[in-house]
């Protein structure tokens, strides 16, 4: 077994305990944690979707992760305007 | 020189940056729940501790070849932990923004009060009045506004 694969599976069961972290911090009874759980999560996702894409070889992971990275920040910064603009 | 630079040998840098970089992503994760939730200033650590994770991220990319994805999280890593902070700050953050409320409040009411005021404007022409008469400079102007309180006494 090549060990690049090794690092990626490595990377995959690191990025599965960030993601799980991620939810529990999404958790906290606060909107602004709400938003870093969510900023994180986008992030382990996208992670996850091209380290997947790159071991299985299909290209497709890549052009969603690509529109998950995008869309999660312009999510993230839209909300964080709202919630500033609430006082 | 060249040819130590094999395949093999790229493969085998990339796996230690990866791995390194799981590693980063594994500490912080476990440590961005460790922190006690009571603790001041909470968010902002959580949002520190996530540029961490940004920039791990960002390695990955590059390890795996993926620049674009690199340069475009690097661009909007920044913007993103300065919209979450913002946010917190003027939306939900009590305690700093009581904090700053009360510096701004303290520094108009110092310079709005009419007394210190009028305070101020006798110390500067006492201490005009004592430099034309001595000539010194303006960093001993108190010691000459002293001196030429006792030569009128």
């Amino acid at each position: 077994m090549e060990i690049l694969l090794i690092s990626e599976y490595f990377l995959l069961v690191a990025l599965v305990i960030f993601l799980i972290s991620s939810m529990r911090v999404i958790s906290y009874k606060s909107v602004a944690m709400g938003l870093i759980g969510t900023s994180s999560l986008t992030l382990a996702v996208t992670i996850i979707l091209v380290v997947a894409g790159t071991v299985l070889g299909l290209g497709f992971f890549k052009d969603i992760a690509l529109a998950l990275l995008l869309l999660g920040v312009v999510g993230t910064i839209g909300f964080a305007m709202v919630l500033r603009r609430q006082d | 020189m060249l040819e130590i630079i094999n395949p093999s040998m790229v493969s085998l840098i990339q796996s230690i940056i990866i791995i390194l970089s799981g590693l980063v992503i594994l500490i912080a994760s476990i440590g961005i729940l460790t922190f006690d939730k009571d603790m001041p200033n909470i968010v902002y650590v959580r949002i520190h501790v996530l540029g961490m994770i940004d920039v791990a991220g960002i390695v990955v990319f590059l390890a795996l070849g993926q620049y674009m994805f690199a340069v475009m999280y690097l661009v909007l890593a920044p913007f993103l932990a300065h919209a979450m902070a913002n946010a917190y700050f003027y939306g939900e953050d009590d305690y700093n923004t009581l904090y700053a409320d009360d510096m701004v409040e303290d520094k108009y009411a110092a310079l709005n009060a009419p007394d210190k005021l009028d305070d101020d404007a006798v110390e500067d022409e006492s201490g005009e009045d004592a430099d034309s008469a001595e000539g010194n400079a303006d960093e001993t102007a108190s010691e000459n506004l002293d001196s030429g309180d006792e030569s009128n006494d």
